[in-house]
């Protein structure tokens, strides 16, 4: 029979070989962290969510995808219950896109199908993700967050496509191509 | 009492043939004997393979995707 020592002696050489492997992933996800710059979004920026139409930013004939003066491409998206608008943005491949969201009623998320865009979008504050896509075509990009009756309804599309056919306007403004 | 002593527990085999409550202690510690190496079989297995996903998710998926902060 196994005594009290044996017992205890059983689980310590578990929690060691437990620690080890929580330990592991911690280093892995250190390493990215520090080698690679991969980490969560984490822009921490405040608007006033009752008052974005009066903003200079989140108004609705800016948004959508804008090329701006430095050569930036920036999308702003406003999540609202239960849409985006709008409900579907035009991407460059292969170039870093700043994409920018808020919310003016409740809390809502989004993700980008096969790519890490991953944030919540929170009324009050204004989200932002960085992301290079690398394929071309259109990505889906659902509210994962549940913010009401209507969330399941709720989702827009991130088209990607190749640079030649990414031709922003006089003003630097790009929509979605019919589909 | 006749009922034979299994092989299969040569360990737990008291000289003469036990009571059947004898017996079934026997069985029982015999078991016990083996019950830690079992346990970490299967909890080493199940976090193995629990480790093997997530580094294959990690190093496959989430890393080429590439930092988006
Ligand atoms: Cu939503």
């Amino acid at each position: 029979m196994k005594s009290e020592r044996d017992i205890l002696r059983t689980e310590l050489q578990w929690t060691l070989a437990v620690g080890a492997a929580a330990g592991v992933v911690s280093l892995a996800i250190l390493w990215a962290s520090l080698a690679h710059l991969i980490n969560p979004p984490s822009n921490f920026e405040t608007i006033d969510p009752a008052a974005l139409h009066l903003s200079d930013e989140f108004t609705e004939s800016n948004l959508g995808t804008r090329v701006e003066a430095d050569g930036e491409v920036v999308t702003r998206i406003v999540a609202t219950q239960f849409a985006f608008a709008p409900s579907c943005v035009l991407v460059p491949a292969d170039r870093p896109v700043t994409m920018r969201l808020t919310s003016p009623d409740v809390i809502h998320g989004v993700l980008v199908t096969g790519t890490n865009v991953n944030t919540m979008i929170v009324p009050g504050y204004v989200s932002q993700v960085r992301a290079t896509f690398r394929t071309t075509g259109d990505l889906l990009m659902p509210c994962h967050e549940y913010c009401g009756i209507g969330h399941s309804q709720m989702w827009a599309v991130v088209q990607v496509v190749p640079a030649e056919r990414f031709k922003p306007d006089a003003q630097g403004r790009a929509a979605c191509e019919k589909r | 009492m006749t009922t034979p002593v299994p092989d299969s527990v040569p360990n737990a085999v008291p000289k003469p043939v036990p009571s059947p409550e004898r017996w079934e202690e026997a069985r029982l510690a015999d078991a016990l004997r083996e019950t830690p190496r079992g346990a970490f079989a299967l909890s080493g297995a199940a976090v193995a393979l629990l480790l093997m996903c997530w580094f294959a998710i990690y190093v496959f998926v989430f890393l080429p995707r590439g930092g988006v902060g």
